[in-house]
C-alpha cells in the first residue's frame, strides 16, 4: 500500500460523518435561475436606459398610482393567501408605489413572475433594488412556516463575515429576517447588500434587496450605502399589497408569467 | 432540446451532489459552507450547460467547484484560515471521529491552493494534468504543490498521530494516468 492510497483512505474517513444534506437539486436549479436573472438584470440595467425611460413613461400614463401602504403592516392572517406568483409588471408597479418619498424609480427590469428590479435614485445617487415574491414558499421539501424557521435563524445562516443579521417574529406569525453586509456577489468587496426577507404564516415570502451599486455583480459602487434603509425595506417587504399583488395584474405589457 | 438538457442536468446533479459535497467539505472544512460551495458550483454548471455543450460534466463540475472555493478564499480574506504553526491538540474523542478531526486539522494547515491540489489528486484521484487544468496552473506547479502539501501533512500528523504520518512517508507515484476526463466514484 502506498502513501497515496493511505491518504485517500484518511480523506475518505474524514468525510464519513457527513450530516444529511440541507438542500438538493431543487435548490441548485433555483440558484441557476437566480444567476440567470441577475445576469439579465445586469445586462438590462446597463444597456436599457432608453427603454427604461419609455417603460416608465408608459407606466405613468397607464393609470393612477396606488397609495403606498403607510403603516407597512404585515398581512393579516385572514387574508386569502396568493397561490401564484404575481407577474413582473405587477411586482414593479407595487414596488414603485411602496418606495419612500424622495426615492425615484428609474430603469427597470422585468424578468420572470414574482421577480423584478429597478434602479432607485435619490439625491445621494443610484442603487439597484430587487423584489422577489414567492407565494407558497417551500425549501428542501419544507412547506410550513414552523418548518422553515431554520432558514430564518441568524445563527444558522452562512452570510459573509461582517454581515449584521436580525430575525424577529411579528404578532401575526410573520418571520422577518434582516441582513446588512458584504454583497458576496463576486464583485468589488465594497459592494453592500441590504435585504429584508419576510415569510408570512400563509407561506407568502417577500424578499426586498438594495445595494449601493447598480451593477451588483461587477460594480462600481455608486454610493456609500444603499438608497433604502433597513426600516424602509421592511416596510416594503411587509406591506399588505403583496398579498393581493397577484389578484389584479396591471395592464402594462411585457410581463412574463412564471 | 432544452428539456433534454435539463433532464440530463437533473440526473447529473442528483448523482454527483453528495460526492461533490464531500469534496467541498475537504476543501473548506465546514459542512454548511461546503453545501453553499457545491450549490454555487452546480448552479453555475447548470447555467453554462444550458448555454453550450459541455463534453464532460463531471470534470467541469470539479473545476468549477475548485475555482468557486479558491475564489471564495480570495474574496474573503477575513475568513481565510491562518495556516497553523502548530497543529491543534488531538481531540479527546476516540475512533473515526478523532481520526476525522485529526486529518481535517492537518488539511487546514495547508494553504488553499495546496489543499485543493491534495483534494483533487488524492481524493478525486485526478491526474496531474487534470488537477493543473482545474487549478489553472502548470502541471509542474501541481507536482510541487502536492510535494509541499504532503510534507506539511506529514509534519502535522507526526505531531498528532505519528502512526498516520508513517503512512504518508512514501512519495506520490511518478507515473500519471492520462487525462481522460472525470471518472465516477
Amino acid at each position: 500500500m502506498t502513501g497515496v492510497h493511505d491518504l485517500r483512505g484518511l480523506l475518505e474517513r474524514a468525510t464519513t460523518d457527513a450530516p444529511p444534506p440541507e438542500a438538493g437539486s431543487a435548490e441548485v436549479f433555483g440558484r441557476a435561475r437566480s444567476i440567470q436573472r441577475r445576469r439579465r438584470l445586469g445586462a438590462g440595467l446597463a444597456g436599457a436606459g432608453t427603454l427604461g425611460v419609455l417603460v416608465a413613461v408608459a407606466a405613468t400614463l397607464s393609470g393612477p398610482a396606488a397609495v403606498p401602504d403607510p403603516a407597512g403592516g404585515v398581512a393579516p392572517a385572514t387574508a386569502a393567501p396568493p397561490t401564484t406568483a404575481p407577474t413582473a409588471p405587477t411586482v414593479l408597479e407595487t414596488l414603485r408605489d411602496l418606495l419612500p418619498p424622495g426615492a425615484r424609480a428609474g430603469q427597470e427590469e422585468e424578468t420572470s413572475g414574482g421577480f423584478a428590479g429597478l434602479v432607485v435614485t435619490d439625491p445621494a445617487g443610484r442603487t439597484a433594488v430587487q423584489v422577489n415574491v414567492q407565494p407558497g414558499f417551500t425549501h428542501s421539501g419544507k412547506t410550513t412556516v414552523s418548518q422553515l424557521l431554520d432558514r430564518y435563524d441568524c445563527a444558522k445562516r452562512t452570510d459573509p463575515h461582517g454581515t449584521d443579521c436580525t430575525a424577529t417574529t411579528s404578532r401575526t406569525g410573520t418571520r422577518i429576517l434582516s441582513i446588512d453586509g458584504p454583497a458576496d456577489e463576486g464583485g468589488p468587496a465594497e459592494i453592500v447588500r441590504r435585504q429584508v426577507d419576510v415569510l408570512g404564516p400563509d407561506g407568502l415570502r417577500v424578499v426586498v434587496t438594495a445595494w449601493n451599486a447598480v451593477d451588483v455583480k461587477n460594480g462600481p459602487v455608486t454610493r456609500s450605502a444603499p438608497a433604502l434603509t433597513g426600516r424602509q425595506l421592511q416596510q416594503i417587504a411587509t406591506s399588505t399589497r403583496w398579498s393581493s399583488a397577484n389578484a389584479a395584474p396591471p395592464a402594462s405589457p411585457g410581463g412574463a408569467p412564471s | 432540446m432544452a428539456a433534454d438538457i435539463d433532464i440530463e442536468l437533473h440526473a447529473f446533479v442528483e448523482a454527483r451532489y453528495l460526492h461533490l459535497r464531500r469534496t467541498a467539505y475537504l476543501l473548506c472544512g465546514d459542512w454548511h459552507r461546503a453545501e453553499d460551495l457545491v450549490q454555487t458550483a452546480l448552479a453555475r454548471v447548470v447555467v453554462a450547460a444550458r448555454r453550450r455543450a459541455i463534453d464532460n460534466l463531471d470534470a467541469y463540475a470539479r473545476t468549477v467547484l475548485t475555482r468557486v472555493y479558491l475564489d471564495y478564499r480570495r474574496r474573503h480574506p477575513w475568513r481565510r484560515e491562518r495556516p497553523l504553526a502548530e497543529p491543534p491538540e488531538q481531540p479527546a474523542t476516540d475512533g473515526d471521529r478523532a481520526l476525522s478531526l485529526t486529518v481535517l486539522a492537518a488539511l487546514r494547515a495547508l494553504p488553499p491552493r495546496q489543499r485543493a491540489a491534495v483534494v483533487l489528486r488524492y481524493w478525486e484521484d485526478r491526474s496531474t494534468e487534470e488537477t493543473a487544468e482545474a487549478l489553472g496552473v502548470a502541471a509542474g506547479t501541481v507536482k510541487s504543490q502536492c510535494a509541499k502539501a504532503l510534507a506539511t501533512l506529514r509534519g502535522s500528523l507526526a505531531v498528532i498521530r505519528p502512526e498516520l504520518s508513517l503512512s504518508l512517508a512514501q512519495p506520490a507515484p511518478a507515473a500519471e494516468r492520462s487525462s481522460n476526463g472525470g471518472g465516477e466514484k
